[in-house]
């Protein structure tokens, strides 16, 4: 049977769910975790490391990891994301083909998207580890201000790493359906997201199965890794500094020390009212000495620390919240960090009501898209969104105004007309201005493409008219045609979103990346194949004396234990040089020495 | 008796575990390493050439020290005589007996009175630095760079141990560790400080003088080293016994050097020959014996501290606990290390997200396993 997975693409941890027996459950990657850090680093001798392994040395080799890279996602080169990140990350963005922002790892130019399908490969991954099954297609969650070229690069990671994206959904919705919130609700709901990297509101009116995105904040820049950098800055570097004197910030081992411990102890006080750090030999002095650090943290401590950064999202909410100008009737708590007693208690006092805390808030979003991913497959679930389009479309009208045709949340497939008139004296021609975005003036608004209508009639401004047309279909292409009301001439364009990546650039790396799965695979088997080898030679290594003593006195059983020496020495030979076929053989010889030896061993036994 | 392909390797993985253990001074172990090689590999040059080391460096009769470990003394005896490390005596020195701190600091201060040169108060350790600040390299104290070399011998709990470290450091005279005295050795504990130890090693240091604030730390590790193996050498440090690594008298010329470094290859000393080789590659990069060398030496110490770890796919487990740990004579790198190892993180991961060189944490990862950290 076919199976699509639900996967949550997220800035800091992504997780994937399936549908098993009617129940969503979320899928642990090889090392028992949930959620898989959505980390991508090229070590030094140039094997990609992807997870929690990826994230474990992002400070030794920070040069080299790829950390947040759904905060460029579908960003245009100079947009204000991509500039806070090039002063913020230490690893190298530098601008691609098509005005896009591209990573350096290594000596190696990667895309956004290339990069998010790494990660995505190994969401699918986990997925056919459980299922034993070849894994194709996908639903993958979006934040909901995900605009057109956003989502389409999205799309694009998945088909780079393997994956039809049936669907792209926005984040709140999935946490809304994970809560059971689907066709036959009327409610108005807050989705309070507070992950690793990045803080989201949004507040959704759920009605007749359709999921109505009313108001959305944030800040891309505010998460976990804000409240674990008060522990490191404001608590263990400076405490450390006063009794030793140095500064640990300094050193990469150290500073990776500082933040896996102080990322735990913010973990444990979600439970615990008290923790302590302890790590042994963190710096060495100029002599042969090396210092430990150990800090006990109360709650009250870290709570004291972060929160202004709580207070932070609070101001955020309570403007969304206006924004949407509706009464919440459900609060929703998504994000590792809402875990901590403080940010459920400044929710609470924020909507003056008890959030719902009933489902794993790390899970949530990919049980959502489970379900999604299920409802896709056969409507059994009673459960089908309807895809809505995130931003409102429309053009670009005189006095620098955006005036919408198509608003947001409306359902596709659709059309809208409206009709212009000129606005200067004599006017014959006009340019239409596609845009996107929800600010009234156009130039807040995000420019989808442009286009000529000439042949007016001169006229008196307002005396010619034209009408345009938007037409969104069911795969999400929007047309727009432009038609001179007098003599019928018209022009048209079909906006395509781009996630910067040419179709040329697509195949190449969707073949690259088949290529680097069959290369990964060999070397698995190669060095299984060079594990049997080495177990068989240390079970005949053990057995080797005894078999000696009992052979060695006959002149057959010197020439058999001659032969095993050959045996041993050709099979170390091919370990040593990684020869694939010499091992296989060197195995099935070594097996049968082993057999050997197994008999002599029997009868002397 | 005829040695065995399998013996010779089995001898050559014993002098490299020697050197380690010598490293991690456990001078104890470390012979009886150098003892079995022999065993295996009879007249083994290089086994031999450790152990005279050894007999001549602390005076001590080799089978007997063995011998006398099994049965430790009793308490009053604090030393055996011959397995004193007592350093010649010089004018201006500090004569440090050899003893055992832990048992010092274990059973009361009237043992102390056997000790007399080293303040009770001392902790568990005892550090002599070479210093070897130029003062020449910039106009005024504050001003531009200093450089200095500090080299440490370490005894510890264990009084038969000895470490040596080398660092080379660049920073303004302001920074500099007060602990750091120009143009003096010092023998230092961890209670009250320093005690001048000996006076020399001025007059290595004129090639340092000569150079500009440019220098690269490659270079001054370099001429650091041949100071030290200069003071060595007059006798100006007397008590600081030679680390085992520069036993024989080192060569410096790149010729000199690569000679010595083809040698030690072929008597298995690869750590040896590979710390020779990077002496050659520090001054001339493009060398191309010396990078052949560089290549085959790192290949051979790989699979050594391969074949220690076994299976690199298995997640190891720390063995002891974290009030244990704290005891454990360990770097800062080794201590990183260990904190990545969670019993679900393989060999082969630890080494790769360690941002260190493949070889220093896989041979990180080898003591500690060999040690019983963790495994």
């Amino acid at each position: 049977m076919e199976r699509i997975i639900g996967i949550d693409l997220g800035t800091t941890n992504s997780c994937v769910a399936i549908m098993e027996g009617g129940v969503p459950v979320v899928l642990s990657n090889k090392g028992g975790y949930k959620t898989t850090p959505s980390v991508v680093a090229v070590s030094e001798n140039g094997k990609r490391l992807v997870g929690h392994i990826a994230k474990r040395q992002a400070v030794t080799n920070a040069t080299n990891t790829v950390y947040a890279a759904k905060r460029l996602m579908g960003r245009r080169w100079g947009s204000p994301s991509v500039r806070t990140m090039l002063e913020t990350t230490p690893f190298t963005i530098v601008e691609g083909p098509n005005q896009d922002a591209r990573v350096k790892l290594r000596d190696r130019v990667y895309s956004i998207p290339e990069i998010s399908s790494i990660i995505l490969q190994e969401m699918r991954l986990i997925a056919e580890e459980y299922t034993g099954e070849k894994i194709e297609k996908a639903v993958v969650t979006v934040p909901a201000y995900f605009n057109d070229a956003q989502r389409q690069a999205t799309k694009d990671a998945g088909r780079i790493a393997g994956l039809d994206v049936l669907r792209i959904i926005n984040e709140p919705t999935a946490a809304a359906l994970a809560y059971g919130f689907g066709k036959n609700i009327d409610r108005t709901i807050a989705v309070y997201d507070l992950g690793g990297g990045t803080f989201d509101i949004s507040i959704l009116r759920i009605a007749d199965g359709v999921f109505e995105v009313l108001a959305t904040g944030g800040d891309t820049f505010l998460g976990g890794e804000d409240f674990d950098g008060r522990i490191i800055m404001d608590l263990l570097v400076l405490e450390f500094a006063r009794a030793h004197q140095i500064d640990l910030r300094r050193d990469a081992m150290a500073l990776q020390r500082l933040r896996d411990a102080a990322e735990k102890a913010k973990c444990e006080l979600s439970s615990a009212r008290e923790t302590e750090i302890n790590l042994p030999f963190i710096i060495s002095t100029g002599g042969s000495e090396a210092l430990h650090l150990q800090q006990p943290l109360s709650r009250e401590k870290l709570e004291e620390l972060t929160i202004d950064l709580v207070e932070r999202t609070i101001k955020i909410c309570r403007k969304t919240v206006e924004d949407a100008g509706e009464e919440i009737d459900d609060v929703l708590l998504v994000g590792g960090m809402t875990r901590m007693p403080l940010v459920q208690q400044k929710v609470k006092e924020c909507f003056g009501i008890e959030p719902l805390r009933g489902v794993h808030p790390d899970e949530v979003v990919a049980l959502g898209a489970g379900i999604q991913a299920a409802a896709l497959l056969e409507d059994t679930q009673g459960v089908l969104l309807l895809d809505v389009t995130p931003h409102s479309l429309g053009i670009m009208i005189h006095g620098g105004l955006f005036s919408v045709l198509i608003p947001q949340n409306t359902t596709v497939p659709t059309a809208k007309s409206h009709i212009f008139t000129t606005v200067k004296e004599n006017q014959t021609q006009v340019k239409i201005i596609v845009m996107q975005g929800q600010s009234e003036r156009a130039a807040e608004n995000e420019l989808l493409g442009e286009f000529i209508l000439t042949g007016l009639r001169p006229a008196p401004k307002g005396a010619v008219e034209v009408e345009v047309t938007f037409d969104i279909n069911a795969d999400g292409i929007v047309s727009v045609q432009a038609k001179n009301l007098d003599n019928g001439q018209q022009q048209a364009i079909t906006v395509t979103a781009t996630s910067g990546l040419s179709d040329e650039e697509m195949q190449t790396m969707i073949q690259e990346n088949q290529d680097y799965l069959v290369d990964v695979r060999s070397a698995e088997e190669v060095e299984k194949t060079k594990l049997e080898a080495q177990r068989a030679l240390m079970e005949i290594e053990r057995v080797f004396p005894s078999v000696r003593d009992q052979l060695g006195g006959f002149d057959f059983g010197q020439d058999a234990i001659k032969k095993a020496e050959g045996v041993i020495s050709r099979a170390k030979s091919a370990i040593e040089a990684g020869d694939m076929s010499a091992i296989k053989s060197s195995n099935e010889a070594l097996g049968r020495t082993l057999n050997m030896f197994k008999g002599v061993l029997q009868r002397i036994g | 008796m005829s040695t065995t392909g399998a013996d010779k390797a089995r001898a050559r993985e014993l002098l490299e575990q020697g050197a380690s253990l010598y490293e991690d001074g456990n001078l104890y172990d470390a012979l009886g390493c150098w003892k079995e090689v022999l065993d295996l590999d009879p007249g083994n040059p290089i086994a031999e050439e450790y152990l005279r080391f050894v007999r001549e460096s602390f005076q001590i009769d080799v089978d007997a020290f063995l011998t006398h470990q099994e049965e430790p003394p009793a308490a009053e005896t604090l030393s055996p005589p011959e397995a004193g490390l007592d350093p010649p005596s010089t004018p201006g020195s500090v004569e440090v007996e050899r003893m055992d701190w832990g048992q010092l600091l274990d059973e009361g201060p009237e043992l102390l009175e056997d000790v007399p040169p080293v303040p009770e108060d001392l902790a568990e350790s005892v550090d002599f630095f070479v210093d070897l600040q130029p003062g020449g390299l910039s106009s005024a104290p504050g001003e531009g760079a200093a450089a200095w070399g500090r080299q440490t011998v370490q005894l510890d709990e264990q009084y038969d141990s000895v470490e040596m470290s080398l660092d080379v450091s660049l920073a303004s005279l302001e920074d500099q560790d007060p602990m750091t005295m120009p143009t003096s050795v010092f023998a230092q504990g961890a209670g009250d400080g320093k005690r001048q130890f000996a006076e020399d090693s001025v007059e290595i240091l004129p090639e340092l003088r000569d150079l500009g604030e440019d220098v690269s730390t490659a270079r001054l590790a370099e001429i650091v080293r041949q100071g030290i193996a200069e003071i060595e050498g007059t006798g100006g440090g007397a008590g600081v016994p030679r680390a085992l690594i520069s036993a024989p008298n080192p060569a410096t010329s790149a010729d000199g050097l690569m000679a010595e470094a083809r040698r030690r290859q072929q008597l298995g000393d690869f750590s040896g020959s590979l710390e020779l080789v990077e002496q050659v590659l520090a001054r001339d990069g493009e060398h191309e014996e010396a990078r052949a060398f560089f290549e085959e030496n790192r290949t051979r110490l790989f699979a050594m501290y391969r074949s220690r770890l076994g299976n690199l796919g298995h997640a190891p487990r720390v063995r002891l606990r974290q009030q244990e740990i704290v005891w454990q004579s360990l770097d800062h790198r080794e201590g990183f290390i260990l904190s990545q190892i969670d019993g679900r993180t393989s060999f082969e991961d630890v080494i790769q997200i360690s941002g260190m060189d493949e070889l220093d944490a896989t041979r990180i990862l080898a003591r500690l396993v060999e040690h019983n950290v963790i495994g």
